[in-house]
């Protein structure tokens, strides 16, 4: 039950930060429909974890290693510097070090931009951003 | 032997040691990659995504839209081989050649039937992967503990 407990604590707490920096523009959160408007940007979200890491033979905590992955989705248009730029001001809300939510949640190092694609109707600029939580 | 014979033979065998570690680590790596769900995290229809599969040292992996008939197919993966000569301090690059690999890692926006569109989330195999990469230096260790 703790763990169950330890991985909702970790989910909520990306998702109760990424909204917050996210507002007013919509998210397409894991699992969840989501139609986009051809003509507005949306985020989408992916979030990783790797199995957890045992810290101490006895009982205590474990470490946890994963991706927070945000997507910029925007229609075609504008040049590909504003999509970097949408995704670096990412990169700047969710600096390395910063502790996300009441967990012992932090990100590990400065996110990375990956290469924008084409897709479809949309640019698409992921994210990624690593965290490390131990509990 | 001499005491700086001894000094030169232990740096030899440490320099041996943390190489088999980072090439062992660098291959499970590729392994996890390699897996299909649900035992690793990568989606399997037809195999071709994990049959592009490519690891180069000190150079980068290039997407291939023609696969490796000429027709988008790719005939399998090479990680073992070409980490296979790898020392300390070399860049080793794995990535996917399908054009389609970003995509279905990072996720796509499609059109339905009644021309709706949807977003189809990332399988976001890579990142599973990559995070799983202090796991597969540990398990590098062990091995190369055990076998001296």
């Amino acid at each position: 039950m703790a763990n169950a407990l330890t991985e909702t604590q970790i989910w909520m707490a990306w998702r109760t930060a990424f909204a917050t920096f996210a507002d007013p523009v919509p998210v397409a959160w894991p699992a969840e429909p989501f139609e986009p408007d051809t003509e507005r940007m949306f985020y989408a979200v992916g979030f990783t974890a790797a199995p957890p890491r045992r810290l101490m033979l006895g009982k205590g905590p474990h470490v946890r290693d994963g991706f927070f992955t945000a997507s910029v989705v925007a229609p075609v248009g504008p040049p590909l510097a504003w999509h970097i730029q949408k995704a670096a001001e990412i990169v700047d809300a969710f600096a390395e070090d910063i502790r996300i939510g009441d967990c012992w949640l932090r990100i590990t190092r400065r996110a990375e931009i990956m290469a924008s694609y084409n897709d479809g109707p949309f640019i698409r600029t992921p994210v990624v951003i690593p965290w490390q939580a131990a509990a | 032997m001499s005491f700086a014979d001894e000094i030169a033979r232990f740096q030899a065998k440490a320099l041996d040691r943390a190489n088999r570690v980072f090439r062992r680590a660098v291959t499970l790596l590729g392994e996890e990659l390699a897996k299909p769900r649900p035992e690793g995290g990568t989606p399997h229809l037809t195999g071709n995504l994990i049959r592009s599969i490519l690891a180069r040292v000190n150079g980068p992996v290039n997407v291939k839209p023609d696969g490796d008939d000429g027709e988008g197919n790719f005939f399998g993966t090479d990680v073992g081989l070409a980490v296979a000569g790898a020392v300390i301090g070399d860049t080793i690059t794995i990535g996917f050649q399908a054009v389609y690999a970003a995509r279905v890692n990072f996720g796509f926006v499609g059109e339905d039937k009644l021309g709706r569109y949807y977003n189809q989330q990332g399988a976001h195999f890579v990142e599973r992967a990559a995070a799983m990469w202090p796991q597969f230096v540990d398990q590098a260790v062990r091995e190369v503990k055990a076998n001296g």
